[in-house]
């Protein structure tokens, strides 16, 4: 079977964008994309939609508004995977198949909630107990700084960078730098996790074709092919867990690696899911970026930034983007698209050629996390 | 023979502690086939299928691995995870009583949910 392309990605800014509806936010994405795709919608077989608050239908409510219909349309939750999710089900069919063409979107409106941490299930004791996501993550930075000597310093640089990028995208939610000082001085949401170590609430979406079809590829003078694709769910552990380790990530990393025959010293940039500020830490290590207990000085030294061996989240991540759930697994794979067809404008990466998306799904009671999606991209340019 | 499968009246909040003579106590499940222990206590066994089960009182004395001060709801509150020697990691408020670190000796106290634990006293000479 032919590779699997992404031939055309969009996305809109993330943020909070009260007055548009699902289908409002996705479908100038989804024009846009098709528009970009050199495929006539009558060639599209079949659409993926990842969300996890929009509610029954809401693949059909938005592509009804390009015209796209009849075709089958899948509907994908795995919370903050879910547009990952989406793209490795259309890649997993593309493969086997059954479509040439489909259309992958991620969406989500968390401003539908008003303010506040991410709504959690109830019907989970813990949840029920009071935890929230802030504060899994707040305990894993307790227990950073606790084996690892992790500062509140180091952690606040974390969001430092973030921002830093964020500056340079447009697509972002926060495009202002901040400081270490502000970042600590902003107010404790899970201590020791400040709000401005917490990714945002806001709301966003993000649209990509995809497709096996030789002639569609042709059209497009860079295109990126998929060179792995790994979907895992977490596994229960009832009794102690390594925090700092979950194993889900490590999973998913080491396998998509394996399937992509590279190491992660040839990715030119990764982004991964910097909900909090810890989360980036945790994942150098997870993301085999660096040796356990190295990922502060691999931060500190420059290795992530710009300029560094694999940047790290060059759109700003979660944490500067924005994350609205099912939409930022895709819109992941849209910065992937433009870093390695050369369109990323201010925030390219030199000469960026492999690049590697990761996104988790949480919380369960007794998982690291429900679900993990990893890909692994290659630009592929044609003469 | 069919078995109908019955629903787990989950929602209800299950049974998670009770006062013995020696003190709070945990209230497990054990699978009488596999000997898997759990808690809360379960009607199905995530191991091996079985539907029979044994109840087990557990200590309530564990280490706190971590914990976090939340400060989303109206009033802040500070929970963690306590693991228990027997084997199961808990869920549970923590009542802070001057300077908590983590990998402190912690106890049970109260039997409602959440599940509150305290710092346990060291012991002296």
């Amino acid at each position: 079977m032919a590779d699997t392309h992404v031939v055309a990605a969009a996305m809109i800014p993330m943020g909070k964008h009260r007055s548009a509806s699902y289908a409002g936010l996705a479908t100038p994405a989804v024009a846009q994309a098709l528009r970009e795709s050199g495929v006539d919608k009558t060639a599209i077989d079949a659409v993926y939609c990842g969300h996890a608050f929009g509610g029954m239908l809401t693949g059909q409510r938005i592509v009804k508004n390009v015209g796209v219909g009849g075709i089958p349309v899948v509907n994908v939750d795995n919370a903050c995977s879910g547009g990952a999710t989406a793209l490795a089900e259309a890649h997993a069919a593309l493969q086997s198949g059954r479509y040439r063409t489909v259309l992958v979107i991620g969406v989500d409106k968390l401003t539908q909630f008003g303010g506040g941490t991410l709504p959690l299930v109830p019907e989970d004791w813990e949840v029920r107990s009071g935890v929230v996501m802030p504060a899994i993550y707040a305990m894993r930075a307790q227990r950073m700084m606790h084996e690892h000597g992790v500062t509140r310093e180091d952690l606040a640089e974390v969001s430092v960078k973030a921002r830093r990028h964020g500056a340079l995208n447009p697509f972002a939610q926060f495009r202002s730098e901040v400081t270490v000082e502000e970042v600590l001085a902003s107010r404790f949401i899970a201590e020791p996790l400040t709000l401005m170590q917490c990714c945002p609430t806001g709301d966003g979406a993000a649209a990509l074709v995809v497709t096996t079809d030789p002639e569609v590829v042709a059209r497009h003078q860079v295109t990126m092919r998929v060179r792995a694709s790994v979907l895992h769910s977490g596994t229960f552990e009832g009794g102690f867990r390594d925090m700092l380790r979950p194993e889900i990530s490590y999973r998913s990393a080491a396998e998509a690696y394996e399937y992509a025959g590279i190491g992660p010293e040839d990715l030119d940039l990764v982004e991964l899911h910097d909900a909090f500020t810890v989360a980036e830490l945790v994942y150098y290590e997870a993301l085999g970026l660096c040796k356990k207990g190295e990922s502060v000085r691999l931060l500190r030294d420059g290795g992530t930034t710009f300029g560094g061996g694999t940047v790290v989240n060059p759109s700003g991540g979660l944490l500067a983007k924005g994350h609205p759930v099912g939409a930022s697994g895709a819109a992941q794979v849209v910065e992937a698209f433009w870093q390695l067809t050369g369109r990323a404008g201010e925030r390219q990466v030199e000469g960026a050629r492999i690049g590697l998306t990761h996104v988790t799904g949480g919380g369960i009671s007794g998982f690291d996390h429900g679900s993990c999606c990893v890909h692994v991209f290659e630009a592929v340019g044609r003469g | 023979m069919n078995t109908i499968p019955q629903p787990i009246p989950d929602l209800d909040d299950p049974e998670v502690a009770e006062t013995t003579a020696e003190g709070v106590r945990l209230v497990a499940s054990r699978c009488v086939n596999c000997a898997a222990l759990d808690f809360p206590a379960r009607t199905v066994c995530r191991v091996c299928l079985g539907a029979d089960f044994r109840r087990e009182l557990l200590p309530g004395d564990g280490t706190l691995y971590a914990f976090t001060t939340i400060h989303t709801a109206a009033e802040p509150y500070t929970v963690g995870y306590v693991d228990l020697p027997s084997g199961p990691r808990v869920f549970g408020h923590i009542r802070s009583t001057g300077t908590v670190r983590p990998d402190a000796a912690v106890t049970l106290v109260g039997t409602g949910i959440p599940l509150t634990f305290a710092v346990r006293e060291e012991s002296h000479g």
